[in-house]
């Protein structure tokens, strides 16, 4: 509730200070400021209705005239102003006053520049800078900017101030300006054509075929990706299965311990890994090709010593189990291909 | 005393021949190995080499360790069939006189004839000799003379080749054993070839061999019991016919060779006669290792030397022998696959 009732305030202020300018411009005009070394504290104003005369004098004339006009009567020389126009200002605008450094047509020093800073609810200073001309006159450099909108049509002024230079006292007369809204408050009233107006809809673009596109082409890239993710797994899957090892226990699985197909294809899968017929004395090379079985070496090397007594020697019982190490082995080999 | 006893006692014996050899003649361990292998399975052996990789010491080792009497003649291009059997010179009296020569001369106790640079004989010496090897007797003096015991040691300097007659095949199929000796490669025994003053001295080297360690006059038999006591499975059979099939059409075995028509190289495998003496050795190889059955890697411990020289190949290969050789039997022990 706070902030509403605040922004009500503010609002109702800003629209009674016009009316509260106009009276204090009027009291300023009555009660001459005599002697007054700093600048007025704050810019007076006038509403176009109340303020009638707007001041004649172009930017890039000297207006001796329109500083007859100010209200206060200036004590010393009166400085010689070059103002910028007078007219259609609004919030933000920057407004130029080149002041002459002279008294009498004598150039003087200005040992200090007036301080920047907040000039009235309507003006802000910026920081005063100094500036020869063509001539080898030296000018102080004034920027003001307008930095409150107006509600309505409204006459401002700068106030009068004076500069301390190196030859004594240098006027600076008033100046009055107007400055305009840069909308009206309410434009029209009923017809329910409010204020603001709400965003006006853009137009809906007919975005079905781009829909259509953009799902056709998701699906396709979908699909593309499956099949490659499912050529991936297929592709692994198969060459898993190819492994030597991965087909002997394939074989094996119907085969018992003792059946001779069980033992051969033990043997065929150890030549394949190996690239060679393996026998005892050239198991090495399987080590050699594929270090991974080493851990198995004894139970290796075992098989073969109970294949050669098998098939070559005189029987004997075995005490491998060509199941038990083909599982051990493929165990291994797939481990070692992932 | 029990078969099984003898045997194992040779076999003491065998390894014990091995040994003292080993103490004359370093890094040569293969071929001495092969050597013995041929030794008792009665097979003559021609030795290929080097000059001066110690192929005559290996030999001279081998005949003062198993005894009997030691034959050496150089093959030369004037020499001719009859030098080997007599020799005829005029003796003191002034008469003419005709002696045995150096096949003759020690009769029956002929064990070790060494023949050196056999290529350089012409090919009329060459088949005397083959003769002798084959039927271990040769006819002079109208009569046979025989030398059971003999085991005849060729060599072939491989160095040269001009005023050679190079061994028909038929007599290199009659060797056993066609072994390459070449020059040792371990830095250690190079070093001590060279350094130690030990292997200068050729003759006091062989002297450190104990000599007449078996009764040659008995390798005979024992080798036929040798031959008895070893057996082949089923497998084994299987095996070895696969070999030999392998080495007449290498390419049903899907056997390749880098830079060879698989189909065009080969004029002719093992022969039976090969193939038996393969078996004859592959059983003194079980023996030697204390076996008495064969296995797979009995014969491949001696397929290069074996097989090597019995498979021939058409001449435009012919010249690359050395190299395609050896390729093909290691890939001929590579692409067989036992037990199947």
């Amino acid at each position: 509730m706070k902030p509403l009732i605040r922004a009500l305030l503010c609002a109702s202020l800003l629209q009674l200070t016009p009316l509260a300018n106009a009276e204090q411009t009027a009291e300023q005009a009555a009660a001459p400021a005599e002697g007054t070394t700093t600048p007025t504290p704050s810019a007076t104003e006038t509403p176009a209705d109340s303020a009638g005369k707007a001041p004649e004098a172009d930017g890039a004339t000297p207006a001796p005239e329109a500083t007859a006009e100010a209200p206060a009567a200036p004590a010393g020389p009166v400085a010689q102003v070059l103002q910028p126009r007078a007219w259609g200002h609004s919030v933000g605008d920057l407004l130029t006053q080149r002041v002459l450094l002279a008294i009498d047509g004598r150039a003087t020093g200005l040992p200090k520049l007036p301080d920047p800073g907040r000039i009235g609810v309507w003006l802000e200073r910026r920081p005063a800078r100094l500036d020869t001309d063509a001539d080898g006159r030296r000018w102080l450099v004034l920027d003001y900017q307008l930095i409150n909108a107006p509600q309505t049509l409204t006459a401002i002024t700068v106030p009068a101030f004076e500069l301390r230079t190196d030859d004594g006292p240098l006027q600076v007369p008033a100046w009055t300006f107007s400055a305009a809204p840069l909308t009206p408050r309410t434009a029209f009233a009923g017809n329910g054509l409010d204020a603001l107006q709400p965003d006006r809809g853009a137009p809906a673009v007919d975005t079905a075929p781009l829909r259509h596109r953009l799902l056709l082409w998701s699906g396709l890239t979908g699909a593309l990706l499956l099949a490659w993710g499912g050529w991936l797994v297929w592709r692994n899957v198969r060459s898993a299965r190819a492994q030597p090892f991965a087909q002997a226990q394939r074989t094996l699985r119907g085969l018992k311990d003792d059946a001779p197909d069980a033992w051969q294809a033990l043997h065929r899968a150890f030549d394949r890994t190996a690239g060679a017929s393996l026998q005892p004395a050239s198991l090495h090379r399987l080590f050699e090709r594929a270090p991974h079985f080493a851990p198995l070496r004894a139970d290796i090397e075992r098989f073969y010593a109970d294949s050669a007594a098998r098939f070559f020697g005189d029987g004997g019982a075995a005490a491998s189990s060509p199941r038990a190490l083909v599982r051990a082995l493929a165990r291994i080999e797939r481990r070692h291909e992932s | 005393m029990s078969s099984q006893e003898q045997l194992q006692d040779w076999r003491d014996a065998a390894l014990r021949i091995e040994n003292e050899v080993r103490k004359a003649v370093i890094g040569q361990d293969g071929i001495v190995r092969l050597i013995n292998v041929a030794l008792f399975a009665r097979g003559h052996v021609l030795l290929e080499g080097d000059v001066g990789v110690g192929k005559t010491t290996v030999l001279r080792a081998f005949a003062r360790a198993i005894g009997g009497d030691f034959e050496r003649v150089e093959g030369t291009v004037d020499l001719m069939p009859n030098d080997l059997v007599y020799h005829t010179y005029v003796d003191a009296d002034g008469k003419p006189r005709i002696e045995p020569g150096p096949l003759l001369r020690h009769g029956e106790r002929l064990t070790t004839f060494f023949f050196n640079e056999i290529n350089r004989a012409r090919p009329q010496v060459q088949s005397l000799l083959l003769r002798a090897m084959a039927e271990r007797t040769v006819s002079a003096f109208n009569r046979d003379y025989r030398f059971p015991h003999m085991t005849v040691f060729a060599d072939r300097n491989k160095v040269e080749k001009e005023e050679t007659f190079e061994l028909a095949s038929a007599a290199r199929d009659r060797f056993m054993f066609e072994l390459r000796m070449e020059t040792p490669r371990d830095p250690s025994v190079r070093r001590a070839l060279v350094f130690d003053t030990a292997y200068h001295d050729v003759d006091a080297l062989i002297d450190t061999v104990s000599p007449g360690l078996i009764d040659a006059f008995q390798l005979n038999a024992i080798a036929a019991h040798i031959q008895r006591s070893v057996s082949a499975s089923e497998a084994m059979e299987r095996y070895v016919m696969d070999l030999w099939d392998a080495s007449q059409n290498p390419a049903a075995f899907d056997i390749r060779i880098d830079g060879v028509d698989m189909k065009r190289l080969i004029l002719a495998g093992a022969s039976p006669r090969g193939m038996s003496a393969l078996l004859r050795a592959a059983r003194v190889v079980a023996w030697l290792d204390g076996r008495s059955h064969l296995q797979p890697d009995d014969v491949r411990a001696i397929l290069p030397s074996t097989l090597g020289h019995r498979v021939f190949f058409t001449p435009v290969y012919e010249m690359r022998r050395a190299q395609i050789a050896d390729a093909l039997i290691a890939q001929i022990i590579d692409k067989i696959a036992t037990p199947r």
